[in-house]
């Protein structure tokens, strides 16, 4: 083997991918993630999305992900041990061309003028990745229809709970998957030195739950050490190959507060979804805009020796009707001129019933 | 040109001392705090031994050979080049590990031997061989006990303080209330030189990638210092560029 080799001829060839740091990115289907992480997600790489608590929201960065690799024509893997993965694999987002939503709110916006002083100032952007290439842009509110999904080549995992007894791993689902994961990962195409090369798309859907730690309750000493172990297996399975893999984990159920520390270690990329359904902070007045918080919680530097530094690490996602997007934190603007506070007035009333101003009021 | 790229790891091998001749070997070990990633010390200390000429065993648990060596490209050596010549020898121990485990062998035999023999090896031919070790927390992961992993650390110091001016590294995990802090404190014992790299607690900077903060063990036994309690420690704030690393003094960012 020479030390030297061109390799950007073969890269340009695969669809939906693009070439940093001699690495091959793919995107994650949603442009503002892509953008937060880095510019998408590097082959040979695991990522990681920690669960909200009643795991909806991860759920749809999981159909994105797969959604995209449909689009792009890559291999699709979808493993999980909860639910059927036919039945995720079902209401995958349809692509759509532009995003309108966008576009009516620039237009809105043109009939308010700027004080001179700010007009010098540069443009808040508070969206990410809205100007890209990479990546497209999906609808969640229509489907991929089940003749298009027929034509992708898609593998599915659904792992079941047996007695056997499996050396190294006190619970055989996590050897199971791994031996069937390496088996795929040995076909030709997704080796990084091939010149048929494709991507695999590998999602593992809520890995860590109680049916993943199913052996580890009755032992605290050793908990969650299958969970760690098979990880830092899948990382070197996925290393160096056309892979990425996706996996989403309800680290909340852990019992062990300590054992998420380890596994960040261990992937490579990793963020955090806190919603604010069913918390207090649904009804603060600060983040009425949106519907939960996002944490970046592990960025790699692969091939390179600086990590990427997104603009912010204060983010919060908004699940509209028809997409998922991810944006800068800003507070709500202070219209009111009452010398009382604004979240004093609004916690009085529901917030469907669109606030209420003092001369409604009778009395 | 060259002068430039290698000046941009000098800071970190004057800190780490790699730039002075020193009689028997040199333990260095560079602690990962808050999960804050080493690797940049790995590439910079590699480059310097690629560029004298001394033979490095990099034993990798934790980073691929191709991050290495795309770094190195970008920091003007070539790891693949000098693995061909014989000057490298990188081992991914991680994928041997991970093998023996699917195919239901404990992977705690022979290991040591293994390791010992690569490093015989190598001595015969170059006379002296430094070591890397990346990652070695991963062990406590693929469950060996800190006991093993504490004999395998044992008998790579002991080879290395058996050679004429070479050095041992090792890249461990601290995280807090965790066997890895274990770990990273028995090393940290041992060693001659500590690393300690840590990521901002403030979140990320453009500015500045961390703090890392060195400290000079084996001075506690000159006789300059017996007098004192406690070495001085030296804090540094880093940051890291495509083509290495620029250490600077605390508030002058």
């Amino acid at each position: 083997m020479t030390s030297f080799h061109k390799t950007s001829s073969f890269h340009t060839t695969l669809r939906g991918t693009k070439l940093k740091n001699n690495l091959i990115y793919i995107s994650s289907g949603i442009p503002s993630l892509d953008f937060i992480i880095g510019g998408g997600l590097p082959a040979g790489s695991v990522f990681l999305v920690e669960e909200d608590v009643l795991g909806s929201h991860s759920r749809v960065l999981t159909k994105y992900f797969l959604a995209e690799g449909v689009v792009c024509k890559h291999d699709l893997y979808v493993a999980s041990a909860d639910e059927s993965p036919q039945d995720i694999v079902k209401e995958l987002p349809q692509p759509c061309t532009a995003p309108n939503e966008e576009k009516s709110s620039h237009d809105s916006g043109g009939e308010m003028k700027i004080a001179w002083r700010y007009e010098g100032l540069g443009k808040v952007e508070s969206s990410f990745g809205s100007n890209t290439n990479f990546g497209h842009h999906f609808d969640l509110s229509k489907h991929i229809d089940q003749d298009t999904l027929q034509n992708c080549n898609i593998s599915y995992c659904h792992l079941l709970q047996s007695e056997s007894n499996i050396d190294g791993f006190r619970n055989n689902l996590y050897h199971t998957l791994l031996t069937k994961i390496k088996t795929t990962l040995s076909k030709e195409e997704y080796k990084s030195c091939s010149k048929n090369k494709n991507i695999l798309r590998i999602s593992i859907q809520s890995l860590g739950s109680p049916v993943w730690m199913a052996m580890d309750c009755d032992t605290q000493t050793t908990y969650g050490q299958d969970l760690v172990k098979f990880l830092y297996c899948l990382r070197i399975l996925v290393r160096d190959t056309n892979a990425v893999i996706f996996i989403t984990m309800p680290s909340h159920l852990f019992d062990d507060d300590r054992l998420i520390d380890r596994i960040l270690y261990t992937v490579d990329n990793a963020v955090a979804i806190e919603s604010f359904t069913g918390s207090s902070k649904e009804t603060n007045p600060v983040f009425s805009e949106y519907h939960g918080l996002f944490h970046i919680t592990k960025l790699s530097a692969l091939h390179s020796l600086v990590p990427f530094v997104p603009p912010s690490l204060d983010l919060a996602f908004k699940l509209r009707r028809k997409k998922f997007v991810i944006e800068k934190l800003h507070l709500p603007p202070e219209l009111q001129e009452s010398s009382e506070r604004e979240q004093d007035d609004i916690t009085a009333v529901p917030k469907s019933c669109g606030g209420f101003k003092k001369k409604d009021i009778d009395f | 040109m060259i002068y430039l790229h290698y000046k941009m790891a000098s800071d970190i091998l004057t800190s780490l001392e790699l730039d002075k001749e020193f009689q028997s070997g040199k333990i260095i070990v560079v602690k990962e705090i808050n999960g804050c990633d080493s690797a940049f010390i790995t590439s910079c200390v590699l480059g310097h031994c690629i560029k004298n000429k001394n033979a490095v065993f990099v034993i990798s648990i934790h980073n691929s050979f191709l991050h290495y060596h795309n770094v190195g490209l970008k920091m003007n050596y070539n790891l693949q080049k000098s693995i061909d010549m014989g000057l490298v020898n990188f081992y991914e121990l991680g994928k041997e590990l991970v093998d023996c485990i699917l195919d239901f062998n404990n992977p705690t035999q022979d290991l040591l031997c293994k390791i010992t023999e690569k490093i015989n090896g190598m001595s015969e031919k170059h006379g002296s061989v430094n070591i890397i070790f990346d990652g070695i927390s991963h062990l406590l992961d693929l469950q060996f006990d800190l006991r093993e992993v504490n004999q395998i650390c044992k008998e790579i110091i002991d080879c290395v303080r058996s050679f004429n001016n070479s050095f041992a590294l090792f890249h461990c995990i601290a995280l807090e209330d965790n066997v890895t802090n274990v770990l990273a404190n028995l090393l940290a014992h041992k060693a001659d030189i500590v690393a300690e790299v840590e990521s901002l607690s403030s979140g990320l900077s453009a500015d500045v990638s961390g703090h890392l903060t060195f400290k000079y063990l084996y001075k506690k036994y000159q006789k300059e210092h017996l007098q004192t309690l406690d070495v001085k420690t030296f804090q540094y704030l880093y940051k890291l560029f495509d083509r290495g690393v620029k250490l600077l003094a605390p508030g002058t960012v």
